[in-house]
């Protein structure tokens, strides 16, 4: 598992990518990432690659099911302007990653990719291999309600699917994460990195969660990224008076997740579930607006 | 001049497939448009697609538009010559600037008066620059389901395009389109064939896309694609279970057709019920089922883009995701049959049916309290009129289930079999099963009765909310669907002879009342109760329509239920005068009673325009002349005759003794004026005729068919 996140990085780093790291709050997927989100809007070209780990509480199964998982690991590639050549950049990067595309079936099945809370959309295709899905393919067309241009592609592969599917391994916690002369097998998977916080996540996403405090928490979030975004009081070291925007989306991802417990805890309403995503938007947006309007994204 | 066959092949990215043959028409048809608008003369053209290109080729194109003659106009004559006839400045001018000799000029006489004029040879405009000019707008005028942006992000269109062939016989057309330059460079399928490679001409297009492992012709792909999975089920002992749907979606999703037949594990069949089995191949895996002497085989067939599987590779990644899938599908209806159906009933509270009309919860009580209704009308004994309101009570429980939640197209039959599972009667599974159908115009049926009823009332409730809500079709747009709700309303009252729609309609509406929903919905539900009949006598007629009746007939038979208070509308019956109709429609004696009939209610309108007072069978003792004696006498056996066949449902002999009347029908009309000096005999004429109007609309309204001459 480690060699496909080291070979990946060589990889998109020999094709002009920042390779860097995950972001440090909890996300569902690699888009939320702040160098994904913010450097998607605005006419600047980006290039960026990292290895996310993203958090579904719905998804969690105890680490019992040997395909679910509370939490996986994608890796992302965003290329803005997307390249002419970026299917095949994409095929020579499963070669990289040892699947050889002539003895496979890779097909492009349409499957277009929308955000409901991050008020993104995208176009493209879910990337399957004999019949598995493997990746995520989206030209992103609107990010934080703002329509993009230039378009921005994003790539994402499933590590566990194209690792399990590669070694014939049928178990996802039997992946091997690294070699390890040190540990007995020789060798350190999934299950023992993995393991006790699918166990442990599972049941706090289902069983355990405090539901009236996720809901204060997910309130206070929102005031707290409104508070930010809406700042106009200059800091004492004399900075100009100005939105702070990243930890206003820090807030907002906090929210995001909070709302994802709530929804695995069976505590939402349809209704209830609606208000919220839409509560979530707003804040994206807001933060959108808040980039473009500063000029970042020409920086 | 020269013809030649015209190729042109847009290279895309994968287009999806739902979206292909609609876009290889649309591009056809525009550039169609362009050679026609130009004048460019051609012969037949043949589109072609596979999800990485768009083409056609057009036989025979002329290489540029005919030579013609045209007037070219200068200045007024009076400038263009002075007094000796010589050429002024201003028309030298004018034929310099057009190339031309001032001598190539004379009088030419128009409308607006006299001017110098040449005759010029015109035409000639190659192909090429028709193409060149026309062809990047006319795509632009493409539009798709779901369109994008790529790159800077101007362009927009369903994929971003990376080549482009435009051949002229063996000459390259330039377009371009995108920031693409066309040439005769094409790209292959992406591992038999990649490319890029050239093609000499238009001619070898196909042939050479066929050599580097694309097959162009979607038709010819699908064929093969449908011959290898027969044959590979076949070979696996299996027969395929036929999907035309899924067959046309799997020949839009390959370059190639390429099949391969897996396995699962054989638990899954006996654990697994079939339709459950059925639904989870084809929805996550595009997967056939295999069929066996008894039931189903633990095999799928699937189509691949290729033609081989050289290391087992591709069999093997579909049979890992394939067991997966029915592994979740299995946990699902273990999971699901844990708790009775019955007991999902309150989780129907939180489910929205539609914003204007409240909860499942709600729908569900309305619903079985007209399914009760309904099946009392149609006399249907307790026992089973208990099944009819038991269904309907269950006929929504499935949609909080696990597996309706991953297989929504299960919905009904999902409850169906958890009803099964619960031990409700069969009567009541089966009824719940079979709730959607139909869905479609080929559809079946419910297989029972109280199915077929179930199936009204949700129809019936469906459509007085609608209607009520204002979401009642409008010529453009139908978003709620009830055209089709409206037809299958219409199906399945047409199997219940004895269910009158417009008191089913009246109790649909009522359904409303109570306040679940609001006290706007219950009020409207009542008015718009007319509106929802007259949409349900029109899908009644396109139904009849549909079934070769002509339009003349049907408003012949609608005529006995529209516009009348209280009238009933019985779709079954309504079928069958129809029917009997369309059977004795070509009597010589029938049309001419239709014509008679005709006049009959022309007559009457303008009576009753004037006020004259006539009332059937009054006055008739101041008959006198014999035509008229003998019509009274004819008309009285008629009605007797009419009368009594009507009652047993013998539509045709009721026809029958109509048009018996015609002779005597002709004979009164040739002899006798109806609009006599004498108030009484002319008020006793009306009433008379007023008796073979009633007569003449007694099956259908005969009045309202069109008679030739």
């Amino acid at each position: 598992m480690q060699d496909m996140v080291l070979a990946l990085s060589r990889f998109w780093a020999d094709r002009g990518c920042v390779i860097h790291q995950p972001f440090d709050k909890e996300v569902g997927a690699g888009t939320m990432h702040i160098e994904t989100f913010f450097r998607s809007l605005g006419p600047a070209p980006w290039r960026v690659a990292y290895c996310q780990p993203s958090r579904r509480p719905a998804d969690g199964r105890y680490g019992l099911n040997p395909m679910r998982v509370y939490e996986h690991f994608q890796y992302q590639v965003i290329l803005k302007p997307s390249p002419a050549d970026v299917q095949d950049l994409y095929l020579a990067s499963l070669r990289a990653l040892g699947v050889d595309p002539a003895v496979h079936d890779i097909r492009f099945e349409e499957d277009n990719w929308e955000s409901p809370t991050l008020g993104a959309a995208g176009v493209g295709w879910q990337v399957t291999m004999d019949g598995m899905e493997i990746s995520q393919f989206t030209y992103f067309q609107v990010m934080g309600g703002a329509e993009l241009a230039p378009v921005p592609v994003e790539l994402t592969y499933g590590l566990e699917r194209i690792c399990m599917f590669v070694n014939d391994i049928r178990d996802i916690f039997d992946i091997p994460w690294a070699l390890a002369p040190w540990a007995p097998e020789g060798v350190v998977r999934y299950r023992a990195l993995r393991e006790r916080a699918e166990r442990e996540l599972s049941a706090y996403s289902f069983e355990e969660a405090d539901v009236d405090g996720h809901r204060r928490a997910f309130d206070e979030a929102e005031r707290e990224a409104q508070r930010l975004l809406a700042r106009t009081q200059a800091g004492p070291d004399g900075d100009a008076a100005a939105p702070l925007l990243v930890p206003a989306y820090e807030r907002v991802l906090e929210a995001s997740h909070l709302f994802n417990v709530l929804g695995a805890r069976g505590a939402l309403s349809v209704t209830e579930r609606q208000a919220m995503i839409q509560r979530i938007r707003r804040l994206a947006v807001q933060c959108a607006k808040t980039w473009l309007a500063a000029g970042e994204a020409a920086r | 001049m020269k013809t030649a066959d015209l190729l042109i092949e847009l290279g895309t990215e994968e287009i999806p497939a739902r979206m292909l043959p609609g876009a290889a028409a649309d591009l056809e048809a525009l550039v169609l448009e362009l050679l026609d608008r130009a004048g460019l003369p051609h012969g037949p053209a043949r589109r072609f697609w596979t999800p990485r290109r768009l083409a056609l080729r057009v036989d025979a194109v002329a290489g540029a538009t005919p030579a013609r003659q045209e007037l070219l106009l200068g200045p007024p004559a009076a400038a263009a010559w002075d007094a000796a006839g010589q050429p002024t400045k201003a028309l030298e001018g004018f034929a310099r600037k057009t190339g031309r000799d001032a001598a190539a000029f004379a009088r030419v006489e128009t409308p607006k008066g006299v001017y110098a004029g040449a005759t010029v040879a015109a035409g000639g405009e190659p192909l090429a620059a028709v193409l060149s000019a026309g062809f990047a707008p006319a795509v632009g005028r493409m539009t798709f389901a779901k369109m994008m942006r790529w790159g800077d992000g101007v362009a927009r269109f369903v994929r971003p395009v990376h080549w482009i062939v435009a051949l002229f016989g063996d000459e390259i057309v330039p377009l371009e389109l995108f920031g693409v330059v066309s040439g005769r460079a094409s790209r292959g399928h992406r591992v038999l064939g990649p490319g890029p490679f050239e093609v000499p001409d238009a001619a070898s297009w196909e042939p050479t896309l066929e050599r580097h492992g694309v097959v162009v012709d979607a038709a010819a792909r699908r064929a093969r694609l449908a011959a290898q999975l027969v044959a590979l089920s076949a070979a696996q002992g299996g027969a395929l279970v036929e999907d035309e749907g899924l067959l046309d979606e799997s020949a839009d999703i390959v370059e190639f057709p390429g099949a391969q037949v897996g396995r699962f594990e054989p638990h899954f069949v006996k654990d697994l019920p079939a339709e459950v089995l059925g639904s989870c191949l084809k929805t996550h895996q595009k997967g056939f089922c295999v069929r066996g002497t008894d039931g189903l085989l633990p095999l799928f067939a699937v189509a691949v883009n290729r033609p081989d599987d050289p290391e087992g590779h591709v069999r093997r990644g579909h049979e890992w995701v394939v067991s997966g899938r029915l592994e979740d599908a299995l946990f699902f209806w273990k999971e699901d049959r844990r708790q009775p159906l019955a007991a999902r009933g309150a989780r129907l509270e939180g489910i929205v049916f539609q914003r204007e009309l409240g909860t499942y919860a709600a729908k569900t009580r309305r619903v079985a309290r007209l399914a009760a209704a309904l099946a009392g009308a149609a006399g249907l004994e307790a026992d089973a009129a208990a099944a009819v309101e038991r269904a309907a009570v269950l006929s929504r429980c499935d949609l909080p289930t696990g597996l309706v939640g991953e297989f929504p197209e299960l919905q009904g039959i999902c409850g169906g079999l958890l009803a099964r599972a619960d031990g409700e009667p069969e009567e009541v599974a089966r009824a719940i099963y079979d709730l959607y159908l139909p869905s479609g115009p080929d559809d079946p049926l419910p297989a029972t009765r109280a199915g077929r009823l179930l199936g009204l009332a949700d129809r019936l409730d469906t459509l007085a909310g609608g209607f009520a809500a204002g979401l009642a079709p409008t010529g453009s747009s139908d978003p709620f669907a009830l055209r089709r709700t409206g037809m299958g309303a219409i199906r399945l009252a047409l199997s219940e002879p004895s269910i009158d729609l417009a008191a089913a309609v009246r109790e649909a509406a009522a359904g409303y009342r109570g306040g679940e929903t609001g006290p706007d919905l219950t009020e409207r539900a009542g008015q718009t109760t007319p509106a929802l009949l007259g949409f349900l006598v029109e899908r009644f007629g396109v139904l009849a329509e549909r079934d070769g009746a002509r339009y003349d007939e049907i408003a012949a038979a609608a005529a006995l239920v529209g516009g009348v208070a209280g009238a009933p509308f019985r779709p079954a019956d309504l079928w069958q005068r129809l029917a009997a109709l369309r059977a004795f429609r070509e009597s010589d004696d029938f049309l001419a009673l239709a014509a008679a009939a005709k006049r009959v209610r022309n007559i009457l309108a303008q009576a009753d325009e004037r006020g004259d007072g006539y009332a059937a069978g009054e006055g008739e003792a101041a008959l006198r002349e014999p035509e008229e004696v003998r019509l009274a006498a004819a008309i009285g056996v008629a009605e007797r005759e009419l009368t009594a066949a009507a009652a047993a449902g013998d539509y045709e002999r009721a026809l029958a003794h109509v048009a018996r009347l015609r002779p005597d029908v002709d004979l009164f009309f040739d002899r006798i004026l109806v609009m006599d000096k004498d108030p009484a005999l002319r008020r006793a004429r009306l009433s008379l005729l007023h008796r073979v109007a009633r007569a003449t609309h007694g099956v259908v309204d005969m009045a309202e068919l069109v008679v030739a001459g």
